[in-house]
Parts: C-alpha cells; structure tokens; sequence
C-alpha cells in the first residue's frame, strides 16, 4: 500500500464511533499498525478513504470498508484470573505452603492478598519475585481464596484450585475433601471421587502404569 | 485374547473411600466402542501375581 496516513485510515467501533490512536507503515510499506488511544472495542469497522496502489502488484486495491472483531486480549478482560494461572502445593505436615501465580502482566496493577476460607484471616500478601505471591501455615484441607484488590480499592475474592503436586515418578497428588472432586493423572487417567467417600478427607495419588511395567507373571 | 491396554495405581494416602470411586483411562489407538475391556486389580494369592477382576469398562 502506498499513501497511506492517518488522514485516509479510518477506524471506527461498530456505532460508527472513530476510535482515536496513532498510525505507523513499515518500511516497505506492507504492514499498516494501528494502535488504538482508547480501549478496543470488540467490534470495528476499517475505512479506507482514499485510493491507493497495492505495492507489491502495482495495481489499484480496492477501498471502502471492512468489519472485523478483535478478541479482546486476556490482560484485559476483568473478572477472574485465567484457569491454570494460579497453583498451591500441597503442605506437609506443620510446614508452610507456596503459592505461586506466573507472570502475568496485570500483576502490576494489582495487590494479592491470601486468605483462608473460613476465618478470612489474610496469611500472606504481596507480589514477591518469580510470581511468589506469598506462604501461609495452614491445613491441607483448607480451601484458599484469593483476594484481589485493584488499585480503584475495588476488591474480589477468587477461589483457589485445589492444592495439587506433579510428583517426581511423573503422578499427580490431589487433596480431595470431603465434597469428593476429579484427580487428573498423565496419559488420560484419572479418578472420579464423590462426595462423602473421604469425609476426613486425603490426599489422593494417581500415577499411569506402562505396559513395560505391568506385572506378566 | 484380551490385552493390556493402560493401567494405573492409586493411592489414597492410607485413607479407606467410603464410596465406589470411578476411574477411567483414555482411549487407545485401534480400540472401537464395541470392544471389550476388563478392569483388574493387580494382587497377591499364595505369592503369586494374579489379577482380580473389579470391575467392567465402558
């Protein structure tokens, strides 16, 4: 594409809306970025208002407009922490638990609190380094919840997954309450526990066995 | 003719289930919905290795 500037690119939300940004062409002028000065909306509309040469074929592109929707970036969208981005190990016995988030790039924007679930009493705080969010002496049956505090001190309590451990043999240790739950081992294993078969609870292993491993006699 | 087609081992960390747990394994390469599966727990008998049958798949 040839001529091309902010003067005859226009992009627009689906009301029709200008959405304000700035306008860059690489340098052989293939690559047309737009970076929007506002949140993006989900749905856009491109105006192209001028005529322009296709450069690499040197013939006249077509012009007009065009609709495409944009999926809005992960970082972005509010509400809960993706699924998998928070884990806890399991405890052992009068020993302290880890909890690590992996980087996440809105981890600038918000504090962490670590919370128990019935006594809401914050065990840990902060975002440390290598995603550490913090330790908390506590039980292994207890259930974690995380509070998010934003910086508009708009705050949101999330659930943590169950503690679970990759062990070393390549199995998958679970804490299963008394609520029962799935044990996902490797290889398409797993387990399904209902509720009451552990009222006390435990910490359930799965690990696959390969034929190579099977007892044949 | 049956052959071994995955297993696994389970461990509750000493605690005894007070109900039937499901498990299951995933499909391999080659099996059809109408084949026949059985589910067998590995055990001891008068020092041998035997399989105890638990259970069918499905």
């Amino acid at each position: 594409m040839s001529g091309a500037n902010a003067a005859n690119v226009l992009l627009t939300d689906a009301a029709g809306a200008p959405i304000l940004g700035t306008l860059s062409l690489s340098s052989n002028n293939t690559i047309l970025t737009f970076r929007p000065g506002q949140h993006p909306a989900l749905e856009h509309q491109l105006h192209i208002q001028r005529r322009h040469r296709d450069h690499r074929y040197q013939r006249a592109a077509s012009f007009g407009a065009c609709r495409f929707a944009l999926r809005r970036p992960q970082h972005l969208e509010p509400g809960a922490a993706r699924r998998g981005n928070i884990s806890a190990t399991i405890p052992a016995p009068m020993a302290r638990r880890r909890l690590r988030r992996r980087r996440h790039r809105r981890s600038a924007q918000r504090d962490h609190d670590l919370q128990r679930d019935d006594r809401h009493d914050d065990a840990g705080a902060g975002d440390g380094e290598r995603g550490l969010l913090g330790h908390a002496e506590r039980g292994v049956f207890d259930k974690l919840r995380l509070l998010i505090t934003e910086r508009t001190a708009a705050r949101r309590r999330q659930d943590l997954p169950r503690f679970t451990k990759v062990n070393g043999d390549g199995s998958v240790s679970v804490v299963i309450g008394a609520d029962g739950g799935r044990v996902e081992g490797a290889g398409g294993t797993a387990v399904d526990i209902p509720a009451a078969a552990f009222p006390q609870g435990a910490v359930v292993t799965i690990r696959p066995v390969p034929a190579a491993d099977f007892p044949s006699r | 003719m049956f052959a071994y087609s995955g297993g696994f081992r389970l461990d509750f960390g000493g605690a005894v289930p007070q109900h039937y747990v499901n498990v299951s394994d995933s499909a391999r390469r080659g099996e059809h919905r109408d084949d026949q599966w059985i589910v067998s727990q590995v055990t001891q008998v008068n020092g041998q290795t035997v399989l105890s049958m638990v259970d069918t798949r499905s």
